[in-house]
């Protein structure tokens, strides 16, 4: 059977350019982009190896940075 | 300005926050202060063999060194740790102030203060002795876009919703786990997402929050109506044996 395991929500930011998007980091190792209007998950980044402590996006709004408990950041394309 | 007989920062900071337009910078410390700082970049002389190149686009890039002056100091007179702080918002429209004329900050054991930058007397605080605010101390908030209404979290999942002009507890949102702290506040423009515009959220009312804690949820909430609009869940599968 499979089960839902929830981690905590870390960070969250508001996409730049498109105000609807949420983007969450978590303890779960990934990053996600929902659509605030819709409700649904848009985008899933992962790479981390340990919790996400914090995110931030580009000016444009082309790429997200994470920075985790891995002592990792991952630059990602949000497109 | 704020006054204080205090001159050293001496105090770990816990959080910083650039003014929306000035080089102005609130910075957040141990001892429940809020530190205002005017920036000024000094040019320092190049080192001879760094080659500096800038794109069409962006200012020369030079060395410099970060100096500043105080501008205020403010105390929440508290012994816990000052936990957040913002300016207020960014937005042009903004109809209760303009851009960055006000503080909100949230201290650790569960104070709200709402400052003037130019006086080191809060406009209004709220604390636990309010039970309506008692949150068991504050991890996040955020102000909308009209820096009308702040959203505070605190550490056993409650949600408030403030009014900024009044200093009362609107309403207290209830979507997160008892005993989970409130970790990310963020405002979200689905008004402009509708009809493709940049409108402001502020323009059409309190606006839509989302919060995020640490029971893995993410709740986005409609503040006109004080209505849970949508509960999304970080979850990962995990196979494990029925037996």
């Amino acid at each position: 059977m499979l089960i839902g395991l929830q981690d905590a929500i870390t960070s969250l930011l508001v996409h730049s350019t498109k105000p609807h998007l949420v983007i969450s980091s978590s303890s779960d190792h990934t990053l996600r982009t929902w659509d605030a209007r819709a409700g649904v998950l848009v985008r899933e980044h992962k790479g981390h190896q340990e919790l996400i402590n914090s995110a931030a996006l580009g000016r444009n709004g082309e790429i997200v940075v994470s920075a985790g408990d891995d002592n990792v950041c991952l630059v990602f394309g949000t497109e | 300005m704020g006054s204080s007989t205090k001159t050293n920062w001496c105090d770990p900071s816990q959080w910083l926050r650039w003014h929306p337009k000035g080089p102005v910078l609130l910075a957040g410390s141990n001892d429940s202060t809020v530190w205002l700082w005017q920036r000024k970049w000094i040019a320092l002389p190049q080192p001879a063999k760094v080659k500096i190149q800038t794109a069409p686009q962006c200012p020369p890039v030079l060395p410099c060194k970060f100096s500043q002056a105080t501008l205020g100091l403010f105390s929440a007179e508290s012994s816990h740790r000052m936990v957040s702080g913002l300016f207020s918002t960014t937005e042009r429209d903004a109809n209760l102030h303009p851009p960055g004329k006000r503080i909100v900050t949230a201290c650790g054991g569960n104070t709200l203060i709402y400052w003037d930058p130019r006086s080191p007397t809060p406009l209004f605080k709220l604390t636990a002795q309010n039970a309506r605010f008692d949150l068991s101390g504050i991890t996040a908030l955020a102000v909308n876009p009209a820096s009308t209404i702040v959203v505070v979290g605190g550490t056993e999942g409650g949600v408030r919703v403030v009014n900024l002009s009044k200093g009362e507890v609107i309403s207290a949102l209830g979507g997160h786990a008892e005993g989970e702290s409130v970790e990310a506040i963020v405002f979200v423009n689905i008004v402009g997402a509708v009809d493709g515009s940049s409108a402001s959220v502020g323009s059409s009312g309190a606006g839509t929050v989302v919060t995020g804690a640490t029971d893995g949820k993410v709740c986005i909430w409609d503040l006109n109506t004080s209505r849970l609009r949508t509960t999304l869940e970080h979850k990962v599968s995990r196979s494990t044996l029925s037996l």
